[in-house]
């Protein structure tokens, strides 16, 4: 009983929804558009109960941490807790609850708050980027070569100072980017298709059962 | 210290590098420009804040530009925080563009919708807007919205835009390929590679890359600043540059030192 509930109606529910989605794509039968359809919506409403779901789940998880007053750990985890309710109480204002004060405070917090320390997590990438650059572009053999004279060819022809200092340079690039690039990238993307196709193929039959807790 | 230095000298003292406009550039701002009233706008499901240093500038010059033509509806739609980032593009173009947005107005010629659920809420929008939500960002009824008139599913859009720092597939398979919507993507540098063989294909009938796009979109259409940062640009990718030169100096140097000694000691 235990299986039937846990693998077997779950993979059952799987292969019944993907088989009429994939009827709603190659036939025009009314009927399995409107099955489509309706599992479409479905999908949107479970889509929003997954975020009160990992919402839950975060708080569960930081609310132990910071009970367990561990000194690498917990001061982060409240700091989280903090900002994650501080944040919804706030967010409160979107349904006209608290007047322009809290809606304020919410844009302050998304725009002043987030914005930049997103912005500050992009930037820092910059000089990881850099010092990747000097360690990784060293021509060890033949194709280290042609990593190397591809990747200057394309890194000075995408800014404005490539054309500055020798026109050809933006022609070269493009180039690069719409014969040998775009070849491997379509090759890329064929092979991503497949491998795509293959894994849906699996969990449509049930063969690929790692989704299912507590599974072989 | 140098990098910091590189990019930071040209904000004090601009050097004014010319931009050449890109192919990529050239079609979005050719088919924005080809809006005819009546026409319907997507803004899909693009990023919210994280990439705004990079993707923002453009986002903003592109929505400024479709705001700027009469009788054309923009309709922006997004998951999570993203209404919050189309909030903020509003906010910027009232501040530095246009006071008044144009003349437009908020539920008559734009509007912020909301989904959930990745794909499957990006699947449900475009194959019955109504079926997948009722209410707007700010839970104004869809039906109250005059924006929203005649605007039943996908294919009542004419043309569709996003922004995006990685997976583009869903839009392609959920805009293009099953509502026929002409797309334009603004993309990351990295990721816009990938999305070539998409624009030579014509399934992606613009590509935009990175900040030199945003640039050169901001030239063609309202200042912003992107062309500032163009500066900072060029001299951090010179920098990186003279740095794998000099990489592969040292490699060689001391393959040649290793060599020559091993020989001797031969």
């Amino acid at each position: 009983m235990s299986s039937l509930i846990r693998r077997q109606i779950p993979i059952a529910i799987v292969a019944m929804l993907s088989t009429i989605l994939i009827l709603e794509y190659f036939t025009t039968i009314e009927s399995i558009d409107s099955m489509g359809k309706l599992s479409a919506e479905w999908a949107v409403v479970i889509g929003s109960f997954v975020m009160g779901l990992g919402s839950v789940g975060l708080v569960r998880r930081h609310g132990k941490i910071v009970m367990s007053m561990n000194k690498t750990d917990s001061p982060y985890s409240l700091l989280l807790l903090v900002f994650f309710f501080a944040t919804t109480i706030m967010g409160f204002s979107l349904f006209g609850i608290g007047g322009p004060v809290l809606n304020n405070a919410y844009k302050s917090m998304y725009n002043d708050i987030f914005m930049v320390m997103s912005t500050v997590t992009w930037g820092l990438a910059g000089f990881f980027m850099v010092s990747g650059a000097y360690r990784a572009f060293v021509a060890r053999n033949k194709q280290g070569l042609v990593l190397v004279v591809a990747g200057l060819f394309t890194l000075i022809g995408l800014v404005p100072i490539g054309a500055a200092i020798w026109p050809p340079f933006v022609a070269i690039q493009e180039w690069i980017k719409n014969v040998p690039g775009s070849a491997a990238s379509a090759g890329i993307s064929l092979g991503a298709a497949l491998g795509g196709l293959s894994f849906a193929l699996r969990l449509i039959l049930g063969i690929e059962r790692t989704w299912l807790r507590g599974s072989e | 210290m140098i990098y910091i230095l590189v990019l930071g000298i040209p904000f004090i003292r601009p050097i004014g590098i010319p931009l050449q406009i890109s192919e990529g550039t050239r079609d979005m701002y050719n088919a924005l420009e080809a809006l005819k009233p009546g026409d319907v706008v997507l803004y899909a499901w693009t990023i919210d804040l994280s990439a705004w240093s990079e993707l923002g500038p453009g986002m903003v010059a592109i929505a400024a530009h479709i705001l700027s033509k009469p009788d054309v509806k923009l309709i922006m739609v997004g998951e999570l925080a993203t209404p919050l980032c189309y909030e903020r593009i509003i906010d910027t173009i009232r501040n530095t563009i246009s006071k008044d947005l144009f003349g437009k107005e908020y539920g008559k010629d734009y509007c912020i919708l909301m989904t959930a659920g990745g794909e499957s809420g990006m699947k449900a929008f475009m194959t019955d807007i109504r079926g997948a939500i009722s209410y707007d960002f700010y839970l104004n009824s869809l039906d109250d919205l005059p924006v929203m008139e005649g605007v039943r599913d996908g294919k009542d859009f004419t043309i569709a835009f996003t922004a995006i720092t990685s997976a583009y597939q869903p839009h392609i398979r959920q805009i293009v390929d099953l509502c026929n919507v002409p797309l334009g993507a603004l993309m990351m540098g990295a990721v816009a590679f990938g999305a070539m063989p998409y624009y030579k294909a014509g399934v992606l009938f613009s590509v935009m890359a990175g900040l030199g796009s945003c640039a050169e979109y901001e030239l063609l259409t309202y200042k912003g600043p992107a062309i500032t940062r163009m500066d900072s640009l060029s001299l951090s990718a010179v920098m990186v540059v003279i740095l794998m030169i000099a990489a592969n100096i040292k490699f060689y140097s001391t393959k040649v030192s290793v060599k020559v000694e091993s020989d001797k000691d031969g």
